[in-house]
């Protein structure tokens, strides 16, 4: 169970990443009406900070006393907190646990996402090459053309127009997107997320003791599957793939989530994705069994995942609106699923969202996918 | 230091040891899994499709291009002057790789046939792509 959320808004801030965690946390525990004295543990999803970070973070909130554990799986970090927290809570060894992810990134290109030192003196060593890659093979292997990805874009900066905790919060047209300076072929600077700052957290706990504790309307995490890489996945920082196949990270932990949960594609009412860049919603839009192979386009251009739609996809603004604090991040998605699921979005409301899903990747592969729900 | 002193960039990426000029044709150092035929770059010690043990083997110097792109903006890093172009260069053994073509984007067209060159990164010799002759 789901029993709070938190967040400090994503941008760039005059704080520390501590004030901007502490923030989300003291959030999310009001949100869930509960004390750090309730708590069993806290995990911390953070990529770029310091040593003992939780730690440090919860200092200026206060001393409970109780494990704080820090975990780092790239943009999959948030993910991986709410990962070991259900599993924790679902074997009957934690009660109620924080998570938190919290993030301090610098602008621009993400300087260590894994590579070898040789990749990067090489000029191999930049994110963006990778999704420029992808974006490109669903160039040419569907109809989608450089106005889809644009549209993505704008899509998605229309969602967050009404979202107070996005970095973006301006409409913008494709010829903005395409006019904007070109990154890496087909990729310009609007198609791609902005690593920034931010906190989010979320109080999970036991159905029983979210009984026990009077909380209302707890929404209900029915599954968070993750997985890394086997044989034939591809993703930052590898430096090479099979040439003649590939598989997805995605779709296999979304696969194992809908099982884990019963549920399918059909069943989503609402969904938060990792739009790193614009190609990487349309590929989730396949990968997350929202569409056939070759249909993302036909998907998109139906208008069924923007508001109002019947799945819409990435309510908030997405990573491009929004901005990516890598280590926050996935539990930015969860903190706009459960206002979604509480029916508490506001302007940005998906008329009776019951059900919804999150989904991160992250450098060294990692894909995350969990499925929430009221 | 003379070129064909160079150091060498990372470990065992070229699968020529002795003297290399940066412009010579070279091929990859990789592992070939002798059990279900798989290779890897750089090489690996175990086999990620079967887990068997994997032997290194050099790469045949001509790949044809897969996927390309270009980097504008100077990434942290990076020893490369920008603007440069990226390719996703497939092998005839199966495998894809990464690397900088020494040729403008617009003439690396998907099935380009490139060949791999020593090529000088900083100081130090890595490996890149030039053009071959011929669309393959």
């Amino acid at each position: 169970m789901i029993a709070g959320v938190g967040i400090h808004p994503f941008g760039r801030f005059d704080l520390s990443y501590r004030q901007l965690g502490a923030v989300a946390a003291r959030d999310a525990l009001a949100d869930a009406g509960i004390g750090l004295a309730d708590l069993d543990s806290i995990l911390v999803g953070n990529v770029g900070g310091e040593m003992a970070k939780g730690q440090n973070t919860m200092e200026l909130i206060g001393r409970p006393g109780i494990p704080i554990i820090n975990v780092e799986a790239a943009c999959a970090s948030s993910a991986s907190t709410l990962l070991l927290a259900s599993q924790l809570i679902n074997s009957g060894a934690a009660r109620a646990i924080l998570c938190l992810g919290v993030e301090k990134a610098p602008r621009g290109f993400i300087a260590a996402s894994g590579f070898e030192q040789w990749q990067i003196e090489s000029g191999l060593g930049v994110n963006p090459v990778y999704f420029a890659l992808m974006a490109q093979e669903l160039l040419e292997t569907t109809d989608a053309k450089a106005a889809d990805l644009a549209e993505v874009s704008v899509k998605n900066h229309r969602h967050a127009v009404a979202n107070p905790n996005a970095m973006y919060r301006r409409e913008v047209t494709q010829e903005d997107v395409l006019g904007s300076r070109m990154v890496c072929p087909p990729l310009t600077l609007l198609m791609l997320c902005a690593p920034n700052e931010g906190a989010a957290a979320a109080v999970l706990v036991s159905a029983s003791y979210a009984r026990e504790l009077g909380i209302s309307r707890p929404v209900r995490l029915n599954s968070v599957a993750m997985v890394s890489r086997t044989a034939d996945d591809w993703f930052v920082p590898a430096a090479s793939r099979q040439a003649g196949r590939r598989t997805s990270l995605t779709a296999r932990a979304a696969a194992s989530a809908y099982e884990q949960a019963g549920i399918g594609p059909a069943d989503i009412d609402v969904i938060e994705c990792q739009d790193t860049d614009a190609a990487s919603e349309l590929w989730a839009y396949r990968d997350l069994g929202l569409c056939e192979p070759g249909s993302e386009t036909a998907l998109l251009r139906s208008g069924e995942t923007a508001l109002g739609g019947r799945v819409p996809v990435n309510p908030s603004g997405g990573l491009l609106s929004k901005g990516e604090p890598l280590g926050a991040s996935g539990l930015g998605q969860v903190h706009e699923i459960v206002q979604q699921l509480r029916g508490r979005a506001g302007a940005r409301q998906v008329t009776g969202a019951r059900t919804g899903i999150c989904h991160v990747m992250g450098a060294g592969h990692n894909a995350a996918v969990l499925v929430a729900s009221r | 230091m003379t070129a064909a002193e160079r150091d060498r960039l990372g470990e065992g990426l070229l699968a020529e040891d002795g003297p290399l000029v940066p412009g010579k044709v070279v091929g990859l150092r990789a592992s070939h899994c002798p059990a279900c035929a798989r290779w890897e770059f750089p090489a690996l010690a175990y086999c990620p499709g079967c887990d068997g043990r994997a032997e290194p083997s050099a790469l045949s110097a001509q790949a044809t291009v897969i996927g390309v792109t270009a980097v504008l903006h100077p990434p942290p890093g990076a020893l490369v002057p920008v603007p440069y172009t990226v390719a996703l260069a497939a092998f005839p053994e199966g495998v894809a790789v990464l690397g900088v073509v020494t040729a403008a984007l617009d003439d690396v067209p998907l099935g380009q046939r490139v060949e791999t060159v020593a090529m000088l990164i900083g100081e130090r010799l890595g490996y890149g792509f030039q053009l071959a002759g011929g669309a393959g």
